[in-house]
This record gives C-alpha cells, structure tokens and sequence, in this order.
C-alpha cells in the first residue's frame, strides 16, 4: 500500500488554477523528489497535502485512509510531516519545549533522549530560545520535532535553502537514514545536486502538472533537466 | 495628604490592579491564540459579578460557595461563544471579530438588564474584619481578594509553564502554520483558552462584588480598563499586562487621594492614554 | 444582463429612498414625521461612522461621542434670536468636526487594531465624565430645552419634530449624499480614494494618506455632530444616554447591512432596520438584544459585504465600476478580491 497517494489534486488560488491534476504514489522507504520553475506549484501541492490550502480538490489517502476533509493539525497527528523554511521553530520556546510542543500531540513519541542520539548537535542548545539558533540549527530542531512523532510520510520545502553547505550534508543524511527506517520523503528541493543524490525517483513539474518522471539516472540521461529546467550542468 | 490615606488608597489600587490584571489575562490569551480583540470580555466579567450578586441576594447562597460558580458559569458561557463565534472568526478580516463581539456584548449586557433589571445590586463581604496596620485600618476582604486574584495568576503561571496545553497556548501565537503542521490540535487549545479566560473573568467579577456592587454596566468601564493594560502591555504580551494593570491600579489609587473616584479612574486612563500616544504600539510590545 | 438588472434595482431603491424621505413626512401625520425625523437623525450618524471606516480606515465605536456633543452644544444656543439656529449647526458641526481632528491625530497614526480599540477607550472614559459631571450634563436625566421655537434668518421655527425642522433636516442629508454619490463618480476622487489605501504607494506618489485620512475622520465626526444637533432639536432633551456605545453600534449596524463605501448603504440601512426595531419595541423593549444579535449574524455570515469594501475599492483601480454599488452586489463581485493575499 502507498503512504501517500494523490488522485487527480487540483488547487486554487484566487481564480487561479495552480495545480492541474496532478497523481502521485509515494511508497514508504523511498525518496521521491519533485522539481520544477519557480511557480509551478511545488509548495502549493505540499501545502495542499498538508492542508494548509484553502482550495483543493482531489482525492488524498495517507496509508488507505482519507485524509480529505481533515484539518491539518489531524493530518499531521495521523503521520504527515512538512518542514518547510518559513516555519521552522517557535522562535520564543527552547529547543526541548519545541520538541515537546510535538512530542505531546501524539500517543507514543520517540523519548527525546533517542532523538538526542539521532541528533547530537541540540544538546548544549537544548535549553535555548530556538528563536536564537542560527537556520541550519533550527532546521536540525525541525526535524528533532518530526522525529519525536515518528512521522510516517515526511514532506520538505526547499529544506536547504539559504544554509551551509555542511548542513546540507548533513541533512541528506538524516534525510536517508529516515527513509531507510520505512519513512516516505517527498522533496521539493532547488539544490538540484542534493535532489539527484538522495532521491530514489525524481517528478519534475510545470505549470501545475507533472510532466515527466523517473530514476535520477533517466532524468538526465534523457534530457529531462535541459528541457524543462533549462539547467545544463547537471550532475553526473 | 495624609499619608495613611495615601497607604489605604495605593492599597485599593493594588487590589484592583490584581483583579483586573486576571481579567487582562483572559483578554491578551484569546488575543494571542485567535487574533480576535472580544469586545465583550467587559461583559464576560459583569456576567460573573451579577451572576454572584443574584445567587448572595435571591438564592441566598454563601459567598464562598458562589464564587466558584459564576466563575464556571462564565466560563462554559465563554466555551460556548468561542463555538458559536470565535471558531468562525479565525483566519477572517479583524473587524468580523470586533462587529461580532461587539454584538455579543450589546447582547450579553441587554440580556442581564432584561433578567436582573437595571438597579445597582450590593453584596455584603463575607469577611468583615478590618485589618489595624500602619495608622490605618483596612478591609480584610479586599487583601484576601487581592490574594486569590495573585493566587490566579500563579495558577495560569504554572499551567503555562508545566502542562501540555498550557504549553501549546504558548506556541502557537508564536507560529500558527507551524503550530497546525506540529499537529497541535488547534480548535481544542482555543476552546481551552477561551474557557480560562472565561473562568478568570468570571473570577474577578465575582471577586469584585462585595467591593464594588454589580450592575449591567458595569463591563465597559472594564473594558476600556483592560483595552489601556493589554495595548500598553504589548498585544500578546501576557505579564506585560499584567505590570501594567497593577502600575493602573497605583495610579488609580494615587489618583483618588485628591479626586472622586469616577474623575480618579477617568484621570487614571488618560494618563495612560497618553503613553499610548507616544508609544502606540505598547512599551512590552514584541510584533 | 444580470448586472443591468441590479444596477437598475440598485437606482430604484436609491430613489425610493430619496421620495420616502422627502414625501412621506407630507403625507403622514404627526407621529410619522417623528419616526421619520429619527431616521433623518440616525441616517447622519451612521454616514459619519461609514465615511470614517471606509475612507479614514478607522473602524470607530466612538462617533457617538462626536453626535452627543453636537446634541449638548444646541442646548445653551437655541433661542429665538435669527440668529440662533445658523449659529447652532455651525458651533456643533465644528466643534464636533474639531473633536474629530483632535482624536483624529492620535488615531490615524496607530496601527493594526489599535485605533478601534482606542476609540473604546474613548468611549467609554468620556461616557463615564459625563455622567459624573450632573451638573454639566445632567447624567442620565439629561438637560431640557425649553425655548418653543428657534430662531432662523426672521423667521421662528417651531422646536420639536416639525415639519419646518424636519426638512431643514432631510434636505442636507439628502444633498449630503446625493454629493456624495457624484463626487465617487469623479476620476479624482477613485484615485484619491485608492491611493488612501495603501499608504506605502500614496508616499511614492508623494501624496500624504495620513492628512487625507485625518480630513476625512474629521469631516466624519463633524457630520455625526450635526445630526446630534438635529436630534436635539427635535427631542428638546439631550441626556448623556447620546454618548453610549450601543449607540455608535447601532449606527455600525445600519452602515453595515446597507452597504460600507456606498454613498446610499448607511441611509438604505436606517430606513431597512429602524422600522423593524421600531416595531419590535412595541412588543419587546431590549431591543438592543436583537440588535447585538443581528450584528453578530451580518459580521459571521455576510461578512464579506462588511468587510470587502476596502478591498473591493483596490479591485475597482483595476476595472473601475460605478463606485455606488451596494452591498448585495459588492458582496458577489469580491469573491476574487477576498481571496488574494492580505498582506
């Protein structure tokens, strides 16, 4: 069974018509990573799965169950995750009143102590305003709050946007280790390097549909990237 | 001047500065959870103080025994509101909120004059004894509700600090998306939050019976008192808030050494007015 | 075709409005022309609420304030002097209109919700003065105007809701927004208007948004004054009962439900919903109840037609539109306006 599966996703902003139908299965363990222009809608259709969209319409199913209708705070209790870089902490709690904010939405969270482990870089800021934590701190704090829910489908909006390249690194790698433990990613990325090394299929959208897909390997090796991307130096 | 006069009036300032600093409290929470300024939070405070009046002088029932009571009773009736009018106002234009709320305490007000009719209601102190100190002599009663007012403010100290909704009340005005993508159950931490400021309103109009009467009216000078605290405080910001009800309350009280005290409270506020002018946005303001 | 049909409704009940207020009076009797009379006064007040929400962008609960003083100050200034009443209405409007400057000038430069919340503050501080200073204002007993008749130009007016009163009442509102129905029509004034609404454009235009709001609270007050006068004149008794809240409320209701922006919504208001409470009263006399609770179904369910002024008079730079539309229609049209980003 899919962890994520979209039917025909149609939203709106206004009366503009953002997403076209777009359908998608994710499976649990995979990485599946979505690129496209500025404007094609990749945010619009993590929000519109997480239900922050006010328009949508389409059928959504989180592990067979429907999640149309359910606020975003239920979707998130039932296993959905977004992380994105303009809500990455409660800037005034610290570091352990973020995890905890997250921890107490659920019945059995993940001991903090365990997410320390995953995480050791929180420990000497547990106790500070995440608020002061520079962006790539806040976006480990992010993803410590995710892992306390044991989040079962995890979406990321441009995760590394504006961080140091050690960072980066860094959270591909976390980002890999959750999908070997059976979580679903799905990645909205414009690092196109990190995209291509982490993810195991890649949909590429424009104008609100999805206009081609495939491993890493056929994107580039047809052209994908020239065509729809206009981008030459892709990775090999 | 004498100054034990002076003593006893910085003294009723304080009580009432604690007493309004819990009603302050309820305001600023449903204002920082929901965006919505309720103007009938002046008439959430009256519905408690009639309610007490009416149940000491109709029902005959003890004091001590009512003020738990109107103050459950304001707060189911603040529960309710938030499910008829609150939840529809989240994420609309700011003045649905007002006009709405502002109809909630034409309505509200009204409907207790209808009821309980338009004379002054006066309640007896449960405590009569008067406290002899420093050249003065003081009514125990207002200590003791002073007391239970600080008391109220320790107990919401401690629920936002250790409880779990208690601390997403705290997160999510920091980040409502945010909040909503953690999975905090939104719709329930706003009901819970409109229920303590229910309950803390209630609180203080029961409280403040047997010291200044109730009447149908009595919301909107609460009201405005409450509307001076939390913008000086800083929209959102909870013990800014507080300081300052308390700093209104010595102003008041030093105000009433010269003046009656209707020209003292008016005095009072447009002292404070005048902070608003030049600090509009409020001297603990964060956003 | 739909909207010729509306457009056309829209002019007929503007001139229904017109004829009714200034033929009924002539064909009723006495009790009539008082009812009507409270409309004319109500009508005044709630265009001052109106202008001062949609043009100077403060949503007010303290006009009432400005209608209470233009009502005390004909107490000490009608006599039958010629004198009397030319001086009456141009004390009260501009000391009403000065009152506005003043508080005007706190308020035009708070942000957010500050200003409304400060306008109860006002409120409710001048409310509870005035009810302490009996002996100025005479509480909730309120004064009495004894002289019989007013003076005007030589000739003696009768005090009370008379027919001469009435018109010299009716016949400036209705030039007050007939006026204002052909000033929205001048190009200068939707730019004007326009640019008021975005103070960040109106500075890069070099135009000062702040003054022009401050004029417009200004010119709003004065107005809410001056039909405080008429009120006065016509009940020859003024108690501070003219300064509640739940009156500048009321006037909220009436701009509301006809229509915000609109040069006829706050007098289609009036003569819509003071009759029906009017009614109502005869049989259930806390009306102010049912006017609580209308007020929380038209902000909750036509929400849009309170509040999408503003952002409908952003829209119509883009595609102008007869700026007289009333609520009803300009409720459908936002639907895109609404949905856009707000900030």
């Amino acid at each position: 069974m899919a962890a994520l599966e979209l039917r025909h996703l149609n939203a709106f902003y206004g009366k503009a018509h953002i997403l076209q139908g777009v359908d998608l299965a994710l499976e649990p363990g995979t990485v599946v990573g979505v690129i496209g222009r500025n404007g094609a809608g990749k945010t619009t259709l993590l929000r519109a799965i997480m239900g922050l969209q006010a328009r949508v319409e389409g059928e959504l199913e989180l592990f067979g169950a429907p999640l149309t209708g359910l606020a975003a705070d239920a979707r998130a209790r039932a296993g959905l995750a977004l992380m994105s870089q303009d809500m990455r902490v409660f800037p005034e709690l610290t570091v352990e009143e973020n995890c905890r904010a997250a921890a107490a939405t659920v019945r059995e969270p993940l001991p903090l102590e365990q997410v320390l482990e995953v995480i050791p870089e929180l420990k000497p800021h547990w106790r500070r305003a995440a608020g002061r934590l520079s962006g790539g701190q806040q976006q480990l704090v992010a993803i410590a709050r995710n892992l306390t829910v044991r989040c079962r489908v995890l979406m990321l909006d441009e995760p590394t946007e504006g961080l140091m390249p050690s960072i980066v690194t860094r959270i591909g790698e976390i980002v890999r280790r959750l999908a070997e433990s059976q979580v679903a990613v799905l990645l909205v990325e414009q690092n196109v390097e990190l995209t291509f090394a982490i993810s195991t299929r890649i949909h590429i959208l424009e104008k609100g549909r999805f206009v081609a897909e495939g491993t890493p390997r056929e994107i580039v090796s047809g052209g994908l990237l020239e065509r729809y991307l206009g981008v030459s130096d892709a990775p090999h | 001047m004498a100054f034990d006069q002076i003593l006893f009036e910085l003294l009723n300032g304080v009580v009432w500065g604690l007493i309004l600093s819990i009603i302050a409290l309820g305001l600023g929470l449903i204002y920082g959870l929901m965006g919505i300024i309720n103007l009938a939070h002046g008439s959430l405070y009256m519905a408690g103080a009639m309610c007490a009046a009416l149940l000491i002088n109709r029902a005959g029932l003890d004091f001590w025994l009512v003020l738990p009571i109107a103050a459950v009773a304001v707060g189911l009736l603040t529960l309710a509101l938030n499910t008829a009018i609150f939840e529809r106002v989240l994420h609309r234009d700011p003045a649905v909120g007002l006009l709405a709320t502002a109809g909630v305490f034409l309505t509200l007000d009204n409907t207790v004059l209808a009821l309980a009719g338009a004379d002054p209601q006066s309640v007896m102190p449960p405590i009569f004894d008067v406290l002899e100190f420093a050249g003065i002599y003081y009514p125990v009663y207002r200590l003791v509700a002073a007391g239970i007012a600080l008391l109220t403010l320790i107990a919401v100290a401690l629920f936002l600090r250790f409880t779990r909704y208690g601390l997403w009340m705290r997160a999510v005005p920091q980040a409502r998306d945010l909040a909503a993508v953690t999975g905090i159950p939104i719709l329930k931490v706003n009901a819970i939050t409109a229920a303590l400021a229910g309950l803390t309103a209630g609180l203080a109009g029961a409280l403040a019976t047997p010291i200044s009467g109730a009447h149908f009216q009595m919301g909107l000078s609460v009201i405005a008192a409450c509307f001076i605290v939390v913008v000086i405080g800083g929209m959102g910001n909870l013990w800014g808030a507080v300081v300052v009800a308390i700093a209104l309350g010595l102003i008041r009280g030093l105000y009433s050494t010269v003046l009656s005290p209707t020209w003292s409270e008016v005095a009072a506020f447009s002292t404070l007015l005048c902070v608003i002018y030049f600090k509009p946005n409020g001297i603990f303001g964060r956003r | 075709m739909h909207r010729n049909a509306i457009s056309t409704l829209v002019n007929a009940l503007q001139a229904a409005a017109v004829g009714l207020l200034l033929l009924a009076p002539l064909l009723a009797g006495d009790y009539w022309r008082f009812f009507f009379f409270q409309m004319v006064v109500m009508a005044y007040l709630a265009i001052g609420f109106d202008l001062s929400y949609s043009y100077a962008r403060i949503l007010s609960f303290m006009h009432a304030l400005f209608f209470g003083l233009g009502a005390y100050l004909a107490v000490p200034l009608v006599s039958a002097a010629p004198w009397s009443l030319p001086a009456t209405l141009f004390v009260a409007t501009a000391a009403a209109g000065l009152a506005g400057l003043v508080s005007g000038a706190v308020l035009v430069r708070m942000e957010n919700h500050n200003p409304t919340i400060a306008t109860v503050i006002l409120s409710s501080i001048v409310l509870l003065a005035a009810n302490s200073m009996t002996s100025v204002t005479g509480g909730e007993d309120g004064l009495i105007i004894h002289a019989r008749t007013i003076g005007f130009l030589g000739l003696e007016i009768g005090m009370g809701p008379t027919m001469a009163l009435y018109y010299l009442a009716a016949i400036p509102l209705v030039a007050l927004v007939v006026g204002r129905l052909l000033l929205q029509r001048t190009e200068t004034w939707m730019l004007v208007r326009a640019v008021a609404q975005n103070e960040t454009r109106a500075r890069q235009l070099g135009f000062d948004a702040r003054a022009w709001r401050l004029i417009l609270f200004a010119a709003s007050a004065a107005i809410a004054g001056l039909g405080g006068v008429f009120y006065a004149l016509m009940m020859q008794h003024v108690s501070t009962s003219s300064l509640e809240v739940g009156l500048s409320i009321n006037a909220i209701l009436y701009a509301a439900i006809g229509g915000l922006g609109t040069a006829f919504g706050p007098l289609v208001g009036v003569l819509l919903i003071y009759p029906i409470t009017e009614v109502i009263s005869l049989y259930f006399i806390y009306v102010p109840i049912l006017v609580g609770l209308v007020l929380i179904i038209v902000s909750l369910f036509f929400g849009r037609g309170v509040i999408g002024t503003l952002r409908s008079l952003e829209d119509q730079t883009d595609h102008p539109r007869a700026p007289d539309n009333p609520a009803p229609e300009a409720m459908t049209h936002d639907e895109a306006a609404a949905g856009a980003p707000s900030r």
